[in-house]
């Protein structure tokens, strides 16, 4: 008997993943030399699944103003803004977040992770309300568990179904908090948030966004969804993170509540961990600076995802509901999305695999991430690539084989192979090297 | 019974059925009050007090 003993399912799906020949958790990039394009066993591949939205990590401006601040400031912070003090550039930051988002108040944290935990777990406590879109992202699950607020879910997308969760509660005393995202990080869809904000009103409700992937992407300065739907006077936080179009790492919150500050010396999350490093302040602060003084970014980074979105669909695969630069393949057998998500690895295209449980209703996603980067050919290779293997999967609709009804392993795969001319050798289907 | 176990309900589905059952009863079922849900009785007892409280 060991302490690990009750991972002992979760390590035996693992081991039959990794058996087929895919180990999506492991994956190694021998090197990474631009916003797109990396090393993967010795192949020169390209990134489909980096969150790189903007194309920022190579951005000049940003590398050169972190390496002037490693050499002015220190490598580390070595400890936390309310035991340790901040930084200038810690304030400067914030400043220019609250300025971006023309609000008066904005808390930088570590991660994002950190700041959906940070905002959500304090904001309500246990005589009020928090409710949450049931495919929320980990961090926002994470978040109610370590509050002490009742938690409710709504469907997802769903503002008659949160107007009816709320109505149960109308009677109840306490604040309420609605949570949703801008895009949805695994299909990309958007929430409807013009309803959501009607919904909030009628029920006194304060609402948060967490514009994570939206941030740089939608609306008509890269503000996010709330931007777009012309409602941000509504959204009560925005939350989001530098780890994607800001290409560092760290999170943020900003709102007009008044009394915000407070929060420095209540959020736990925010208190108790070293605060981001000065290397990363700085790039955060100019990468800031060049989503802003670059809308021709967005502008082709919409246009990469129309493409690749459409060419997708035009190739008959299951998608998302929206062109969003997150661009999910549905897919209903986790053992075929394996298998699939491997042959594209060794033939240079890189994406996510997400596997249920963080996946809503059991399926799995090919999930790619589309960059401004990204020059119009690497989307093309990428929809051929994927229409290619599609094709000798048996997955698109003019191929004459269906999916098959149950768990597919290895063996079943390679078997339906031998039906197919076109094929690749078995091996190469789900049992080549990791 | 053990409904979480002999139903083989993982962490989604225990939230989702929590949906279904607020729906069923018209009553808001926090999800921390599902947590200590064992068994049927447990369930019952649960949603017993949450409509008497309402
Ligand atoms: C919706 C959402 N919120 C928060 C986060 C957490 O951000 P970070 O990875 O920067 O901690 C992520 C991504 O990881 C996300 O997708």
């Amino acid at each position: 008997m060991s302490i690990l003993d009750k991972f002992s399912p979760l390590a035996g799906r693992y081991d039959r993943m990794r058996d087929s020949g895919a180990d999506p958790f492991s994956i190694k990039f021998d090197d990474v030399v631009s916003s797109v394009e990396g090393v993967v066993n010795g192949k020169r591949t390209l990134l489909f699944g980096t969150n790189n939205y903007l194309g920022l990590t190579f951005d000049p401006h940003s590398v050169e103003k972190s390496v002037e601040a490693i050499r002015l400031h220190g490598t580390g912070t070595t400890g936390s803004r309310i035991a340790n003090g901040s930084y200038k550039g810690h304030e400067e930051l914030e400043a220019a977040l609250a300025d971006f988002y023309g609000r008066k108040h904005c808390m930088v944290f570590s991660t994002g992770y950190q700041a959906n935990l940070a905002m959500i777990s304090t904001l309500v406590g246990q005589n009020d309300h928090l409710i949450i879109d049931a495919d929320s992202h980990a961090s926002i699950y994470d978040a109610s568990r370590l509050g002490h607020a009742p938690v409710v879910r709504f469907r997802h997308n769903n503002p008659d179904d949160l107007a009816k969760r709320l109505s149960r509660l109308k009677d109840q005393p306490g604040d309420k908090l609605i949570v949703v995202e801008g895009i949805y990080s695994m299909l990309g869809d958007t929430a409807p948030l013009k309803e959501f904000v009607d919904v909030k009103r009628e029920f006194g409700a304060y609402l948060m966004i967490d514009e994570a992937h939206s941030m740089g992407v939608l609306g008509e300065t890269g503000r996010g969804l709330a931007e777009r739907e012309g409602v941000e006077e509504d959204v009560d936080f925005v939350v989001g993170t530098f780890s994607k179009s800001l290409a560092s790492v760290g999170g943020f919150c900003v709102s007009s509540l008044p009394g915000f500050e407070i929060l420095r010396i209540a959020a736990r999350p925010y208190m108790f961990t070293a605060s981001l490093p000065p290397a990363i302040i700085a790039s955060t602060t100019a990468a800031l600076e060049t989503m802003r003084s670059e809308p021709q970014r967005r502008a082709k980074l919409t246009a990469n995802a129309r493409r690749f979105y459409n060419g997708l669909k035009g190739a008959g695969f299951t998608v998302g509901p929206e062109a969003n630069p997150i661009v999910a393949v549905i897919l209903n057998e986790v053992d075929v999305a394996v298998a699939f998500w491997k042959r594209l690895v060794d033939e240079g295209m890189y994406l996510n695999l997400a596997l249920p449980p963080a996946t809503p209703s059991h399926q799995a996603f090919l999930r790619s991430s589309v960059s401004a980067a990204h020059e119009p050919e690497h989307i093309d290779f990428a929809i051929e690539l994927m229409t290619r293997v599609g094709r000798e999967f048996g997955l698109l609709p003019e191929n004459v084989h269906p999916f098959p009804p149950r768990q597919v392993t290895a063996e079943r795969l390679s078997a339906r192979a031998a039906t197919m001319p076109a094929r690749r050798p078995a091996a190469d289907v789900g049992a080549g090297m990791a | 019974m053990n409904i979480v176990n002999d139903l083989g309900l993982d962490s989604i589905a225990v939230m989702n059925f929590t949906m279904a059952l607020e729906d069923k009863f018209d009553i808001s079922i926090p999800l921390h009050d599902m947590a200590s849900v064992v068994t049927v009785q447990d369930l019952l007892r649960t949603i017993e007090t949450l409509r008497s409280d309402a």
